[in-house]
């Protein structure tokens, strides 16, 4: 045996005497900490007040698991590329269908979205208006060329009744002319035999909302001494008794004063298109601050008086002019027409 | 003689033990073969006993195992008993046969690898919900065997992975050596 070696062996017997029980002392300390930490973590699972090592380690190494992430990321995607190109055929075809079944799932999801959307526009409408209503669900558009229509799916089964006004989360569309005790059919406000009492919200004056075969929509028996603004906002008055006061019905788009006529062409733009709706709040009844209050009353009354007093003085003028008058030509009568945004007449 | 190495050692082992770490923290988890990952702390822990590169490999891999422990999601303390064990087995009954050569490295870190990925995975089992023994064994122990072994080769068989100890010899004889 070399010399070095057993020098060594000499030198090294009484250290590793020590060494050798101090080995044994760390091994059964290290097994027995072991033991205890693993039942700790066993028994008491998120209540184990070690995790808190664990998430502070977690912490810590955060950083570290960002960068090995960025590092492995071409890796990965070579992984990804092997395993893409190693896939069987079988694989691929059903992840395909996967995907086709995951994008209808998709479409499905974005629809419902919206659809909640709308009906969270209704809700609000209903508790900005404290509307007593039933929501429903537009079914079906025009059933003939003759009429502007609808068909809603609820009919009187649901309590629905001819005359009940219907509305949007943007605006009026009509009223139920004929129900069935599942379905119902709304007159849309664009029909030429609609009619609803309605008023410029700025001005205050009163008119009538009326369709018209073309689908236009006129805001007519507005005094020609009314102040009207395109773009100005047409809402329910509430006179009649069947529309809930100031519900947003129209958006002026012309004003036309034509001299010598009593009353203002009124031309608007319904808020609700109707054909982009799918679901409708019907107002199944009023309440007494949703009436027209007598105020308003009295006023359209003033509004109608002066209009006949207005009517039947200028016949009487015309009358006495075109007796003692030769030049009829002087009495042409002169129209103004904005179509502008910014036109106003009064 | 035996100051001056092991202040040789130190740095080297600081290093490395650092370096395995920070790759079993950020690089493991990204890579595997189906459930399987490296455990880079059981290479470290094997590499450290054989070689002697410390004079506590038991506390060393102790330590080794817990930071797994923390670094993974499974019960705190099992892989630090799993590598305490192994460890343990390593300085009593295997340093005292083992003389530096390769294949006996090689040997002993299939058995040592097989061994802590059976025990560690069977522990979970019993402890955990896990359903199928086969499934497990199959898809996580397995590969996760055949892992930590293909990367540990290169840590016996490279010529520095045989250096010498912090006893200033090579790799011949245990710390329990005096025994015989």
């Amino acid at each position: 045996m070399p010399r070095s070696f057993r020098q060594d062996r000499g030198l090294r017997a009484p250290l590793k005497s020590r060494s050798g029980i101090q080995a044994h002392m760390s091994f059964v300390a290290c097994t027995i900490i072991s033991v205890v930490v693993l039942t700790v973590s066993c028994r008491m699972g998120n209540a184990n007040p070690l995790l808190m090592l664990r998430s502070a380690f977690s912490f810590v190494t955060t950083p570290v698991i960002y960068a090995g992430s960025l590092i492995t990321a071409p890796v990965r995607a070579l992984g990804n590329v092997v395993s893409n190109l190693s896939a069987s055929p079988s694989s691929i075809s059903d992840l395909r269908a996967e995907n086709e079944q995951l994008k209808a799932q998709l479409v499905q999801l974005q629809e419902a979205q919206e659809t909640a959307n709308r009906l969270q526009q209704l809700v609000q409408l209903k508790n900005t208006y404290h509307l007593q209503s039933t929501a429903a669900r537009i079914i079906s558009g025009d059933s003939d060329t003759w009429s502007s229509s609808l068909k809603i799916d609820k009919g009187s089964n649901d309590g629905l009744a001819v005359g009940m006004p219907v509305t949007t989360s943007s605006g009026v569309i009509g009223q139920i002319i004929a129900t069935t005790p599942t379905t119902s059919t709304v007159l849309r406000i664009t029909d030429e035999s609609s009619s609803v009492a309605a008023m410029v919200q700025s001005s205050r004056a009163q008119g009538m909302l009326t369709g018209s075969a073309t689908g236009q929509i006129y805001l007519s028996l507005v005094r020609s001494t009314e102040t009207v603004h395109v773009g100005d906002m047409i809402i329910t008055s509430g006179l009649g008794g069947v529309f809930p006061k100031g519900l947003p019905i129209a958006q002026v788009t012309n004003v036309e004063n034509t001299a010598g006529s009593l009353y203002l062409t009124i031309t608007v733009s319904a808020l609700s298109k109707g054909e982009n709706d799918e679901e409708v709040l019907v107002i199944t009844s009023l309440t007494e601050d949703q009436r027209a209050s007598a105020e308003d009353i009295a006023a359209a009354d003033s509004q109608d008086r002066q209009s006949t007093q207005e009517s039947s003085e200028n016949s009487s003028s015309t009358t006495a002019v075109s007796e003692g008058a030769d030049d009829t030509s002087d009495n042409s009568t002169n129209t103004s027409t904005n179509t502008t945004g910014n036109g106003a007449a009064q | 003689m035996e100051i001056k190495h092991q202040q040789t050692q130190s740095p080297v082992l600081f290093v490395l033990s650092i370096t395995m770490l920070l790759l079993q923290v950020a690089i493991v988890p990204q890579l595997g073969i189906f459930a399987g990952k490296i455990n880079l702390m059981l290479i470290l822990a094997l590499y450290v006993c054989l070689n002697q590169k410390t004079t506590h490999p038991v506390v060393f891999s102790f330590v080794a195992g817990v930071l797994f422990d923390l670094a993974t999601t499974g019960p705190l303390g099992l892989m630090a008993l799993c590598l305490t064990l192994v460890s343990g087995w390593i300085t009593t009954f295997v340093l005292p046969r083992y003389t530096g050569e390769v294949s006996y490295a090689l040997i002993i870190a299939t058995v040592s690898s097989l061994t802590v990925s059976l025990l560690y995975h069977i522990i979970l089992l019993i402890v955990s919900s896990e359903a199928s023994f086969f499934s497990t064994m199959l898809a996580r122990m397995l590969p996760t065997f055949l892992c930590t072994l293909i990367v540990s080769i290169p840590f016996f068989v490279h010529p520095s992975a045989r250096s010498k100890n912090v006893m200033g010899t090579r790799s011949k004889r245990s710390s329990f050596s005096y025994r015989r």
